[in-house]
């Protein structure tokens, strides 16, 4: 994956067939049900005793958004692994939206959220610097509520207040609500697209690729020569 | 955010510099269960590179810790911009000239636009076809990192600037060499690449002790030449001998033709980056990461049958691994093998200026290796870097210079600095030959690079960055100590691309993970 196609959302208007391609971060608390909203919305599963995923950045969801325009939605998790929120710039860079889950059972969770958020804020921006949409899960909400997520007005005016671009009740387990987030989230993310576009990279960037590498250390004595003098 | 850390790990990294990141990369891919820490709030340790801001609170900390201070001295900063410019400044310039002046900058100004700066600690090049581009790319850890092309390779001649002809390209078009040259110097780079060993050792045997200047000379190349190849093809002083400067030249030669007009490239947002990329592999292949995590002490014992572990004090914690391995700035002294190491400390300087030090149609990106110059012995190595390498804001370029250290690095470097900047401070916008300073920084590093025993086998200690212009020595490090604590393991095999993944909207539940773990935490949050 060049990180170049990310941010670029080419569209390939001749055939009229629009393809984007966004990458949206899931964060949030140990526990929180991250990983299982992922695997819900991508794989269509859930299970108490899943496996955790190794070895995968992100999964990937492909959304017929409609007629002309496909999207490709990469789901970066934190996994369990930069558990305490430690995550690299590599896991930032680049990122179009964002998921903030908290679990409404443990209201230690909510009160992560606004450091959460405020990590994101500083880590990752859009190109004209404002912060990039992010909405906030309210995850498991097939359980028992702790806290103000019990007043869904409390729970705006919080939205509000903290800049994120809407809320959602929702329960991996019971498949509520997680695809109308992402739908909500991937219109937020279009109304930048025009922003996304401008910002298409130079060509000067380099992404070591190892398919040209591999076609070009195959070089024949000769040419290593004349191209190393 | 939660702190409840398991206890028992195969392989505990401490500190995040670049050895480390590879090493605790390395372990986690081939399976071994890793817990990686660092004392400070931010990966890359002395190879770290900083926003404004974050350079900021280094500077303060170098300046009040006295732990730093073993790092890190001599450290003078320099403002030569006003704290804020009055707006009518600004605009009345923009009435006189009809085309939009540079924007002038004030100390409120680089403040405001903190985030824009990448500022290394560690500024490094990779050769096109050195050691880290091969590791990245066999890895497939390439993809978490971009690079851009060194555009050029510059040198000081005759009391100018000059570009080195590196490519056979270069070498014609270049008019600063005659025909004659033109012809010698061709010659001469094809006898340093070499077409076999036997030739090879049959054309340098009586030389290689003997300084590589006196071959050159032997050869027949005129002085310009000499310096062409002795001091920026090879990067060496008058003392280099003839084996070094072969060495030196090869690994520059051999890494033309890849990727650009030179043998180097430059990470995107700095070298910084590149400790993070070999980071996020290992939490990807299940790596635990716990950062802002001083150790308080580090204890080693032995369990029945012979076998020992590390035991490791952090805040409340007590952690065991079997390995640990620990960068040299987060090692107890105690630890290490208390013979002193003979190593000269690094003089190093950062400088943010508003132009770069030689014009150029296109945004440069710049080598220069500084011959030595009023009679010191070792040059100095320049890199200037601009905007679009994302490491400063549009207008400026940062500059880094690195020597080995004689008196102290602003007495060393000062002198080249002064060659290639005006550092008299003044109107941004008058007419000047050579870009305006606007900021910089002068420090010492000890240098932390020699290899170090520690006094258990289990203990790995890291080296620091070294005065070099590549990061060949790091991977060469990590290699080893991933051997060491691996025995017949793969180092770094290439890792799945995420696209092996694909779900579409109405496919059936896919296939098997290709590895799989249970994540015991997870598992018991998500009931």
């Amino acid at each position: 994956m060049s990180p170049k196609q990310i941010k670029s959302s080419h569209a390939t208007s001749s055939a009229e067939r629009r393809e984007h391609l966004y990458k949206i971060l899931v964060i949030g608390e140990l526990g929180t049900g991250k990983t299982s909203i992922i695997k819900r919305y991508v794989h269509q599963f859930f299970s108490q005793h899943y496996r955790a995923t190794i070895g995968v950045d992100f999964a990937l969801k492909v959304l017929n958004w409609d007629a002309n325009t496909i999207i490709r939605l990469q789901l970066w998790d934190i996994a369990g692994q930069e558990r305490f929120g430690n995550m690299t710039r590599v896991y930032y860079k680049e990122a179009v939206g964002a998921f903030i889950v908290f679990d409404v059972s443990r209201v230690a969770t909510f009160d992560a959220v606004v450091k959460w958020k405020n990590d994101l804020d500083t880590k990752v921006q859009l190109p004209d610097g404002s912060p990039i949409p992010c909405i906030l899960l309210a995850n498991k909400c097939d359980q028992q509520k702790e806290g103000i997520v019990n007043s869904p007005a409390k729970m705006d005016e919080y939205c509000r207040e903290k800049g994120f671009a809407g809320w959602f009740e929702t329960s991996a387990k019971e498949n509520i609500n997680i695809e109308e987030a992402a739908r909500s989230l991937v219109n937020k993310i279009l109304l930048n697209d025009k922003l996304l576009q401008n910002n298409d990279k130079d060509g000067e960037r380099i992404a070591l690729d190892h398919k040209i590498a591999n076609g070009e250390n195959s070089r024949d004595p000769g040419g290593n020569k004349s191209c190393a003098c | 955010m939660d702190d409840d850390l398991p206890s028992d790990f195969q392989v505990i990294v401490v500190g995040t510099g670049m050895v480390e990141s590879i090493v605790a990369a390395a372990c986690s891919r081939i399976g071994k269960n890793v817990l990686h820490l660092d004392s400070s709030d931010h990966y890359g340790g002395l190879w770290a590179s900083y926003n404004f801001d974050g350079l900021q609170k280094f500077i303060k900390e170098v300046n009040s810790d006295p732990k730093r201070k073993e790092q890190v001295y001599n450290l003078s900063e320099k403002w030569y911009i006003e704290k804020d410019v009055p707006e009518e400044a600004e605009e009345s310039k923009t009435e006189d000239k009809s085309e939009p002046p540079k924007k002038v900058w004030s100390q409120t100004k680089f403040a405001a636009e903190y985030r824009k700066f990448n500022i290394d600690m560690t500024p490094k090049l990779l050769f096109s076809r050195g050691p880290l581009v091969e590791l990245l790319i066999s890895s497939n850890i390439a993809r978490y990192a971009e690079f851009r092309c060194v555009t050029r390779v510059l040198t000081w001649l005759d009391d100018r600037l000059t570009p080195v002809p590196c490519s056979r390209a270069d070498v014609f078009a270049t008019e600063t060499v005659s025909i004659l040259e033109k012809r010698q110097l061709m010659k001469m780079l094809t006898a340093i690449v070499g077409n076999t060993e036997e030739e090879m050792e049959q054309e340098f045997k009586d030389w290689n002790e003997k300084p590589f200047k006196d071959y050159l000379t032997h050869k027949g190349l005129t002085p310009n030449l000499i310096h062409y190849v002795l001091f920026a093809i090879a990067g060496g002083s008058d003392k280099m001998n003839c084996r070094d400067g072969v060495r030196e030249s090869k690994k520059f030669l051999m890494s033309l033709g890849r990727y650009g007009n030179t043998p180097f490239l430059w990470p995107m947002y700095g070298s910084g980056e590149l400790p993070q990329c070999f980071c996020r592999l290992c939490a990807v292949f299940g790596g635990v990461y716990c950062l802002n995590r001083p150790i308080d002490k580090v204890e080693h014992k032995v369990v029945d049958e012979g076998k020992s572990v590390v035991v490791i004090e952090s805040r409340s914690n007590t952690l065991n691994c079997d390995h640990l391995v620990i960068g040299i700035n987060e090692c107890p002294k105690d630890l290490i093998s208390p013979e002193p190491v003979e190593c000269t400390d690094i003089s190093k300087a950062v400088f943010v200026t508003n132009g770069t030090i030689m014009s150029s149609e296109k945004e440069p990106l710049t080598l220069l290796r500084f011959p030595p110059l009023d009679g010191a012995e070792h040059g100095v190595t320049v890199l200037e870097v601009g905007p679009a390498t994302g490491s400063c804001p549009k207008g400026l370029f940062v500059v880094y210079m690195i020597a080995n250290k004689t008196a102290d690095a602003e007495t060393d470097l000062m002198p080249y600095a002064q060659r290639i900047f005006d550092m008299s401070g003044g109107d941004q916008n008058e007419p000047a030959e050579k870009p305006k300073c606007l900021w910089s920084v002068f420090y010492n590093a000890h240098d932390s690079s020699a290899p170090v025993a520690s006094l258990a086998d289990n203990v790995h200690v890291c080296s620091g960055p070294d005065a070099g212009l590549d990061f060949d020595r790091a991977v060469e490090q990590a290699e080893q100590i991933f051997k060491k604590i691996c025995p017949g393991e793969e180092f770094l095999p290439r890792a799945p691309d995420p696209e092996e993944i694909v779900f579409e909207d109405d496919a059936t539940p896919g296939p098997d993970f290709e590895r799989t773990i249970d994540d015991e935490d997870e598992q018991k949050n998500e009931e």
